[in-house]
């Protein structure tokens, strides 16, 4: 079983937003806000598994909720939001991979694998930063798409219904690709092997 | 330490995801230095200011006809002599005395032949 319910889950009690052509300058900004809360952590979700980086994938979706506002503000009619939000973040992530890698080069592993906590000890601190180089190795050689299931799945706690409504395809698929991916990782991490899906 | 069991591998795969998470989730950049809109005026709104405006024109065209009726006017202010002060018999005759005529200043000069 993974850890659902220990991160709040945000977009459950937002009720769908109401055109935006309906709502003077006060309530478009409250909409958009809204929207923000709804779809911000998907949208950082799949950010952040084209590149495992969590400052990056919130830069990035940042980016996209900008540009999504700057299309309100043209009035842009935009018939699905969310979808649009993804398709400009895939976009960005790939637009940031270059201009990163033009600036900097690549990176070593090890520069993105830390975890914000404040409270252990150094050993321990030691022992999470090589278990998550370890996991991030194994993550790095799955395809980016199965990335996409496993953040969206033990980052936001999401049903296999709901991926499969945000990526746009069947539950089937989302199932299947979900298993392939843990049996990868299970055999990658060490662990026996798993073919049943909580 | 690696995951001996699908619930441990679940437990690596939410502690590694659910670390990058941020904590407190940011607010919303592109919103975040926008005011709130002026509020508008409604239709109610610009029906009484409009009449507010007409009923201080009203009064003030109103205050200036009164204060004009109540002037009195030029046929009344004078006395009939056309003299603005009634009863005044210095006419100014002794005040302008013709000015004295000057001498002539070339008179004493011989004249060339």
């Amino acid at each position: 079983m993974n850890d659902a319910g220990r991160q709040p889950r945000y977009f459950r009690t937002v009720n769908p937003l109401p055109s935006p052509d309906s709502a003077d300058g006060g309530g478009k900004k409250s909409e958009f806000d809204a929207l923000y809360q709804r779809h911000s952590r998907a949208v950082w979700a799949i950010a952040f598994a084209r590149w495992l980086d969590a400052d990056s994938a919130m830069d990035i979706a940042q980016e996209a909720f900008l540009r999504l506002w700057r299309e309100w503000e043209a009035g842009q009619d935009i018939q699905n939001p969310r979808a649009w939000l993804l398709r400009v973040a895939r976009n960005l992530a790939e637009d940031y991979a270059k201009s990163s890698f033009r600036r900097n080069g690549t990176s070593p592993p090890e520069q993105f694998t830390g975890v914000r906590s404040l409270e252990v000890s150094p050993s321990e601190q030691l022992e999470i930063a090589e278990r998550n180089a370890h996991v991030r190795a194994v993550l790095e050689e799955l395809p980016a798409g199965d990335r996409d299931i496993l953040t969206l799945k033990y980052a936001l706690d999401y049903e296999t219904h709901e991926i499969a409504e945000i990526l746009g395809i069947q539950a089937t698929a989302v199932h299947m690709r979900l298993s392939r991916a843990r049996q990868r990782m299970a055999e990658r991490l060490g662990t026996p092997g798993d073919e049943t899906i909580p | 330490m690696t995951p001996t069991s699908p619930d441990e591998l679940d437990h690596t795969l939410s502690d590694y995801f659910k670390g990058h998470l941020p904590a407190t989730w940011p607010a919303c950049r592109a919103t975040a230095a926008v005011q709130p809109a002026a509020p508008t005026l409604t239709r109610d709104g610009l029906w009484t200011s409009r009449t507010a405006l007409a009923a201080s024109v009203a009064l003030v065209l109103g205050l200036g006809f009164y204060f004009l009726n109540d002037m009195p006017s030029n046929g009344t202010r004078s006395s009939g002599s056309g003299s603005l002060l009634p009863g005044a018999t210095a006419n100014g005759a002794e005040l302008l005395k013709p000015a004295a005529k000057a001498d002539d200043p070339m008179k004493n000069f011989p004249v060339m032949p």
